[in-house]
């Protein structure tokens, strides 16, 4: 389990949420790279269009957003919902910023209410603050390894050319 | 007023004891509603939604006089590109802050100035040519239900809001759902606003401490969304545009006022006002 799978894990629990995941934000999509909970195994590895969905409205303004009912839009249903077989009552998405650039979104899926919780929860910044450290220590999911998997065969060559130069120049 | 659960940040200013009073002006003729707001409907002020775009055929949202779009290109001047004609709400949000402004000002010119497009990097670029494009074409009120965290920001938005101050146009910012820097919403020339209890829009509160210098209703109220509909939703991002919609009745009203006016006026008529 990476750790931010554990992170998810543990701000399920915090939040007695259905799902949690976290999704870091590409030129035009969200890579869905950990999840725990309902639909966690569908949704890793999902990517989103940018112009789609609640957690791509919290990657491209940095404000986070939380939606009731959010399969009453069309389009969240079809791009999300479906491909995960579960559909929430309630999302929150949150953008994850690393030095004031949204690196990521994380989604909250069915968070209980505070009636229903039995103690106050880690504030919701502070998740976020440890998701940002991940992500930026490289320990995300999503490092030079899977990005290097996502290029076409020549570039990925190339890539690892170049990255072999700088490794070396690196040593002399 | 009373304690909600899980608000957002800065929304605090307005549940519990509550802001305490509104400045108060001690005039011999108290401003009143009935003065500040005319007949109410915001007649002619041309209001700018920047946002995800706005759904014009929304039942809730009446008509667009004008669609902008701002996208990001780095190969045009100014790296943006602003397009004009008729466009979609991306996401849902900019109609849902439409609708609302038009339920309390249904004679306001709206206009879509979308700075949200198929693109999740350089939005704040966008954002800062959306609101350039506002000032220069004779926006009354501009809704900014969205900021950024971007520091190398700062500066262009401190340029733009004083600007747009000294062409007597309003900028209402939403601060942000997290204690995190926002931009522009937490800067003094803007109408900052955050969550206030309940879910009538009639009430709004004024936090003369600030930074957030506004409260309006926000939480788990139905908004209008994508697709001709309405789902339930939460967030500053919702109480902005209630004070949009005040303040359109005012400039109805009394057009031409400075923002500094406007704020007076708009404090006089607050909940909170002595």
């Amino acid at each position: 389990m990476s750790a931010l799978t554990s992170a998810c894990a543990l701000a399920r629990a915090c939040y007695g949420a259905a799902a949690v995941s976290v999704a870091v934000v590409e030129e035009d999509a969200l890579h869905y790279v950990a999840a725990d909970g309902a639909g966690a195994d569908s949704i890793v590895g999902t990517r989103l269009a940018a112009g789609r969905g609640i957690a791509g409205f919290a990657a491209a303004t940095g404000q986070s957003l939380t939606v009731r009912d959010p399969s009453s839009d069309p389009r969240f249903a079809r791009d999300v919902g479906a491909s995960t077989g579960y559909l929430p009552s309630t999302i929150q998405c949150v953008p994850v910023d690393v030095h004031g650039e949204v690196v990521a979104v994380i989604s909250i899926l069915d968070r209980a209410t505070s009636d229903e919780r039995a103690d106050s929860p880690v504030a919701l910044e502070r998740l976020v603050e440890l998701v940002g450290a991940l992500l930026a220590s490289g320990d995300g999911g999503d490092g030079v390894a899977a990005r290097l998997d996502r290029l076409e065969p020549d570039d990925r060559a190339a890539a690892v050319t170049a990255i072999g130069a700088i490794l070396d120049a690196l040593d002399r | 007023m009373s304690t909600e659960p899980d608000l957002p940040a800065w929304a605090e200013a307005f549940h519990g004891e509550g802001p305490g009073a509104a400045p108060a002006l001690r005039l011999d003729h108290p401003i009143t509603r009935a003065w500040a707001y005319g007949d109410g409907s915001g007649r002619g002020v041309r209001v700018a939604v920047l946002d995800s775009g706005i759904d014009a055929g929304h039942p809730l949202v009446g008509s667009v006089a004008e669609h902008v779009a701002v996208t990001v290109d780095r190969d045009a001047a100014g790296g943006i590109r602003i397009e004009t004609g008729p466009h979609d709400d991306l996401y849902g949000h900019g109609t849902a802050c439409a609708a609302i402004i038009r339920s309390l000002a249904p004679e306001v010119e709206l206009i879509s100035v979308r700075v949200l497009g198929l693109t999740l990097k350089g939005s704040s670029v966008a954002f800062a040519g959306g609101l350039e494009w506002c000032i220069e074409h004779e926006v009354a009120i501009a809704n900014l239900s969205l900021s950024t965290s971007n520091p190398n920001q700062a500066e262009t938005f401190h340029r733009l809001v004083d600007r747009a101050a000294f062409r007597r146009m309003l900028l209402v910012s939403a601060m942000n759902n997290e204690r995190k820097l926002t931009i522009p919403s937490e800067y003094a020339g803007v109408f900052s606003v955050a969550c206030g209890p309940g879910d009538d829009r009639e009430r709004f509160w004024c936090n003369p401490t600030g930074p957030a210098e506004w409260g309006a209703c926000g939480l788990d109220i139905e908004v209008a969304w994508n697709g001709g509909t309405t789902t339930r939703a939460s967030g500053n991002s919702f109480a902005a545009p209630v004070i949009v919609g005040h303040l359109a009745r005012i400039m109805g009203a009394h057009p031409g006022l400075t923002p500094w006016q406007a704020r007076t006026v708009l404090a006089a008529v607050a909940a909170n006002a002595e």
